[in-house]
């Protein structure tokens, strides 16, 4: 399996760590901890914005913020930002290919005000207002959606799809 | 560490911040420090202190390249023409030197010392493009035996079009080099009719189809020509795909007899990549017959997602996942029925009509009770999650498979919702609410 990467833009900003944490949680009933290189020298980083962690985190590949959870495969911050401080990258390294912490990740971003956008088109420099012609529509009540529930309601016939 | 080793750090460490965060204190220590010219470049360059820099640049001994950097990578008009006039008035800049002026600055005062130092052809192209100089260049480049390239460029930039064009043709260019002409020069009526006697391949014109090189010419015209020689599906399919003459693509279509490799072409192009005809498109490659993975994609891509899957459910052996997708897709009686007996559950048990009724008058009177994005949510529930939650049997196969498969067994003929949006979900419940209190339910 490759690398599946999920494009972010924030018109009000990057969201704060903890609002992530909150939102995950309702939404999978699960924790979530964030990992970032800015730990090393602060111990209280849930209400710095995510944007902070990615900027302290630059040029550190191997240092790369990310998110984990149970035994699922982390989560990545993807470096590429564009524009520079609204837009990021989740990146998931499909490993293993159960990808239901990854679309978690992704439903939980869109709900703390995240929209997404396709990933061929490469927006650096625009504008707010060019941007937001690309933006995809957040449609929660959809099938695919729908489908990422808490983890411990789920069957085990449910979990197993994400393994297909 | 040397006093020197750490004045450089202590400076780069500066530069990154006014860089990265154009922070004005940062640029105020900046600026105590001993900087060089390289160091004012930089700010130059990347950061909002340009103007500030450029002043303290100008009073330093800066060298020629100093300038030519400015004016080469620099996007700001006041700073890059100040440095091409101190260039041009205290230095004897090469041709090359010169040639990136015209390029950066458009600049004439370049573009005249540079046609008085012998310039070779790429050079006199660049007077040609950049600079008032057009014809003066032009003239001089005529004189050379241009080739094709360089004729072209004439035609594009220059009043010599006429005589260039009578050398271009004398040259014999292919369809290639005539095409050219036709995208980005004011030619292009006349390259096009020359291009037609010439009977091109079809293949030849699809870049005007596809519009490759972004100028939107002749597309009309080039679609009209391939229709008139016998077209293939896939010329078809892409005249259809990019809007060109689709009325006479579509009913050329429709007559073909398709091929497996013709249906893949037809989905990948009108109902993947998207097309107005994506769903006359999804009912032509019913008629033939579609692969399963043809038929996955008329569900996903087009309205007919009851016919595709009708197709499915009757010719596939599917999944227990698949049979999920599909009842998602469409509920439709033959894939219940299938679903229902994979499963082994029993749908006479279940009152269809009297479940939706008991949703929508719980709904109806506490629309707070509904939850569109979430199957269960406490004492909330979407739809599918209430006819689960009135239902012992549809809560087993919940436990057991999914929500999914349990609501759509539950309440086929209301799949719709299942999946529907606030808004829609109210206003059907109320009229299935309004349309019980009219007595006419049976």
């Amino acid at each position: 399996m490759g690398i599946f990467a999920h494009q972010f833009y924030f018109k009000q900003g990057l969201p704060k760590v903890a609002d992530i944490k909150k939102a995950f949680h309702h939404i999978t009933g699960l924790d979530v901890q964030f990992y970032s290189i800015v730990h090393i020298n602060e111990l209280m980083t849930d209400e710095k914005d995510l944007l902070y962690h990615i900027r302290e985190s630059r040029g550190n590949v191997i240092h790369a913020p990310y998110f984990s959870c149970l035994n699922f495969n982390h989560v990545y911050l993807g470096k590429y930002m564009h524009p520079g401080d609204k837009a990021f990258y989740l990146e998931y390294g499909g490993r293993k290919s159960n990808k239901y912490f990854y679309h978690a990740m992704i439903k939980t971003m869109l709900e703390v005000g995240g929209a997404t956008y396709t990933n061929h088109i490469h927006l650096e420099n625009e504008t707010d207002e060019c941007i937001e012609q690309f933006l995809e529509p957040y449609r929660p009540h959809t099938p695919f959606w729908m489908r990422i529930r808490t983890w411990d309601e789920m069957s085990d016939f449910e979990k197993e799809r994400f393994n297909q | 560490m040397s006093e020197n080793k750490l004045h450089k750090r202590l400076k780069a460490f500066l530069l990154e911040i006014i860089i990265r965060e154009n922070e004005a204190s940062a640029w105020e220590h900046f600026k105590t420090l001993d900087l060089d010219c390289a160091d004012l470049n930089e700010v130059i360059l990347s950061t909002s202190f340009k103007y500030e820099a450029w002043e303290l640049l100008k009073k330093k001994n800066a060298a020629m390249d100093d300038f030519l950097h400015i004016v080469n990578n620099v996007d700001e008009d006041n700073i890059t023409r100040e440095a091409e006039e101190i260039l041009l008035d205290r230095f004897s800049l090469d041709n090359k030197s010169l040639q990136d002026i015209v390029e950066a600055n458009k600049s004439n005062r370049a573009a005249e010392l540079l046609f008085h130092q012998s310039p070779d052809n790429q050079q006199l192209i660049a007077i040609m493009k950049y600079s008032d100089l057009k014809d003066r260049a032009a003239a001089e480049l005529l004189k050379r035996s241009p080739n094709l390239d360089e004729l072209r460029k004439i035609i594009e930039y220059s009043g010599f079009k006429e005589e260039a064009w009578q050398r271009f043709i004398q040259q014999n260019p292919n369809n290639e080099e005539i095409i050219n002409i036709v995208h980005y020069t004011d030619l292009q009526d006349m390259a096009w009719e020359y291009l037609l006697a010439r009977q091109p391949k079809k293949d030849e014109l699809n870049e005007f189809v596809h519009d490759f090189a972004e100028t939107g010419r002749k597309r009309n015209e080039a679609a009209k020509y391939i229709l008139s020689q016998r077209p293939k599906v896939s010329e078809l399919t892409d005249l259809i795909q990019n809007d060109l003459q689709t009325e006479e693509a579509w009913a050329k279509l429709e007559k073909k007899k398709l091929k497996e490799e013709d249906l893949e072409y037809i989905i990948w192009r009108l109902l993947r990549q998207g097309s107005n005809y994506k769903n006359e498109a999804a009912a032509l490659c019913l008629k033939f017959n579609p692969t399963a993975g043809n038929l996955w994609d008329i569900i996903e891509y087009t309205d007919l997602k009851d016919e595709a899957a009708e197709r499915l459910v009757q010719t596939a052996r599917l999944t227990l996942y698949e049979l999920e997708d599909l009842v998602v897709a469409s509920a439709i009686p033959s894939v219940v029925k299938t679903l229902s007996k994979r499963i082994k559950f029993d749908r006479s048990q279940v009152d269809e009509q009297k479940l939706i009724r008991e949703i929508a008058q719980k709904v109806a009177a506490n629309p707070e009770l509904l939850d569109v994005n979430s199957w269960h949510n406490g004492e909330k529930h979407s739809v599918g999650g209430w006819a689960i939650t009135l239902n012992e049997a549809g809560k087993k196969v919940e436990k057991e498979y999914s929500s999914e498969i349990a609501a759509c067994l539950l309440i086929p003929n209301y799949r719709h919702l299942i999946f529907a949006d606030r808004e829609t979900v109210l206003n059907e419940l109320k009229e299935i609410v309004k349309f019980d209190q009219g007595n006419t339910w049976s």
